[in-house]
This record gives C-alpha cells, structure tokens and sequence, in this order.
C-alpha cells in the first residue's frame, strides 16, 4: 500500500467526517508570483551585510552588554578615565620639551657664554667639563678621583672657559 | 525535466556559478515550500516573508550542508522552523485564541482575496488554526504533503511513536469541530 492509499484509510477510520472532504487547495497567489520571486530573493541576498560585519556588530554588541553591566562599568570607567589621563600627561610633557627646545634655539652664542660666566662657580665648572669629557672621550674605566687631579694639575678656570666656549 | 540536486550543488559550490545555482534551487522547491509554509501561516503576505527568510537562511547555510540528508528534507526543515518561528512571534504580539479556534484567523480568511475556500474548506483552516503549533505541523505534512511517519521523523527529529500521536489527537480535535460535538 502506498503513502497515499494507507493516509487516506487511516484517516476515514479515525476520522470519517474529515475523511470526506475534499482534499483540494483553497489558497492561491497573486499572478507570475513564482515567476518573480527567485530574483527578488536574490536581491534580498545581495542587500545582506558582509558576514564579518555581521561579526563585528555581535562582537560590539556583546562587549557593550558586558561594559554596561554594573560590575564591569566601574573599572571599566576607572581604566578609560586612567588612559584619558596618562594620554594627556605624556603629550603635555612632550609639548613642554619642544617649547624648551624652541626656546633654547632663540637664545643667542653670547647671552649662553654671558649666563655661564655670570652665573657658574668653580664646582659646576668642574662638574659641568668632567661630565661633558667623559661622555665625549674619556673612557669609562678610568676612576674620578684619577680625572679630577687631571683637570687640576692641568687646567685653570680661564683655560677650562676657552676650551668649552 | 527537474535538475538533479547534484547539479545545483556543483554550480551553487563554484563561486562563478553561485547565483545560478541558488536560483536554479529556488525555481525546483519555491512551489512546494511556498504551500507548505502558507498552509502554516495561512496569508499570503506572511507566506511570502517567510519563504524569503527560508531561501536567505539557505543562501548563507548551503555551502555547508553535509548532503547526509536528501536537500529537500533540509530544505524542508528549515521551511517548518521559520513558519514555527514566525507563529511563535505572531503568538506574542497577542492573538486571540477562544476554544483553541483562532477567531482572527476565521475573520482573515474570510476577507483574504487568495482564500478560495467554500464553508467545509473555512471550517476546516480553522480547525486547523486552532491546533497547537507542533500538531499542526504534523497533520499538515500527514495530511497535505502526505509523508510516511518515518520520512516525518527525519525532518522533525521526533519519534515514529510520538508523531503517530500528534498526528492522531490532531485528526481527532479536526472532527470533532467539524462535526459540531
């Protein structure tokens, strides 16, 4: 017995009135409706978001759900408000070098050599000529005691001035 | 003659023959799949949205399905959720269900221009309306698609047991409202 045959039996047995009535189709559907549909699903596909758009926007939208939850929102915040303010803290002090640099560049060779002589002692003299020596030339291995006795033995204030002006 | 499902497979798998091979499976399964899912959610217009979402769900889904199962199944299945998922949602906007017979249902059918039903063909939808959703799933692919309970069962997942008696507490609930009892 096929499907058919063996649905209709048991329907007249269980159901004899619904068994009687005609199995026909009262529905229909606007004209060349099947006809059109094929190319309007298509467009339809065509308009769908990317997938990784798609992606990303459930992505945003989860992270969003979790940061606005009440135990997440307060560090959360608390690690914005940091970064805003460390952001801001380093850009100001990398404006703040470049003023001085800008500054520095606008002072002229005579007002540096008029300040130094006006302004310097003995002590920033040596520390000032041991410093820039060493960083320049002197090998680091030789100890300062040894340097000092050097630049005193061989050098006094005015020759030290015309060496480094 | 119909286009075997391999051929649509082929094509659809190859990106240059992608669109032609979508719309070559719309044009062999968008009659039986319309009707199916009209029969579910009786107007036209819902129909329509629903095939639309069922065909733009295929789109994204076909190029990863296993071929474990004939296509129609799966195409069929995906067809029978949408129209569940759809009644559901129509459920929560509030229709009004008096003796399990949808009486908005009645009043829709009645005025609806791609209803051609007489009286037993009105009572009938309206039987039918007033069932719970997974019975009247289960009538409709008894009654009208005429499956065996082993084909039903591989696209619902449910027992052979379980649908023989949805299908027989659904034919049961039809009679006695047409009859009157």
């Amino acid at each position: 017995m096929d499907n058919r045959e063996e649905i209709k039996k048991e329907l007249s047995e269980l159901a004899p009135k619904l068994g009687s009535v005609e199995k026909g189709n009262p529905f229909s559907v606007p004209d060349y409706y099947f006809q059109g549909l094929p190319d309007n699903v298509l467009k339809s596909v065509n308009a769908q978001p990317l997938p990784w758009i798609d992606k990303l926007e459930s992505w945003l939208n989860t992270a969003f759900a979790l940061i606005f939850r009440p135990r997440y929102a307060i560090p959360a915040s608390a690690f914005l408000l940091g970064l805003i303010v460390a952001i801001n803290f380093n850009k100001g002090a990398s404006d703040n070098h470049a003023e001085i640099t800008r500054q520095l560049a606008a002072v002229s060779d005579d007002d540096m050599s008029d300040y130094i002589v006006e302004n310097f002692d003995e002590d920033d003299w040596t520390a000032l000529t041991v410093s820039a020596q060493q960083e320049l030339i002197i090998p680091k291995d030789i100890p300062s005691e040894e340097l000092e006795n050097y630049f005193n033995n061989n050098f006094d204030n005015q020759t030290l001035e015309e060496e480094i002006l | 003659m119909e286009i075997p499902d391999s051929q649509i497979l082929t094509a659809f798998k190859n990106s240059s023959t992608k669109e032609e091979g979508f719309k070559m499976l719309m044009v062999k399964y968008q009659q039986r799949l319309y009707w199916q899912i009209r029969r579910m959610v009786l107007d036209h217009d819902d129909a329509d949205d629903v095939l639309q979402n069922v065909f733009i769900k295929v789109w994204n889904n076909l190029g990863k399905f296993q071929e474990q199962s004939q296509l129609f199944t799966w195409l069929y299945r995906i067809a029978m959720n949408e129209s569940l998922t759809f009644l559901n949602q129509k459920k929560r906007k509030g229709a009004d269900a008096i003796d399990g017979v949808n009486v908005e249902v009645v009043a829709r059918l009645e005025a609806d221009q791609y209803f051609d039903g007489d009286d037993i063909q009105l009572k009938l939808q309206a039987a039918i309306a007033g069932l719970p959703d997974k019975q009247k799933q289960v009538f409709l692919m008894r009654y009208y698609d005429e499956l065996s309970y082993e084909e039903m069962s591989k696209v619902l997942g449910t027992s052979v047991g379980a649908l023989k008696a949805s299908y027989h507490f659904a034919v049961k609930k039809i009679e006695i409202f047409l009859t009157g009892d």
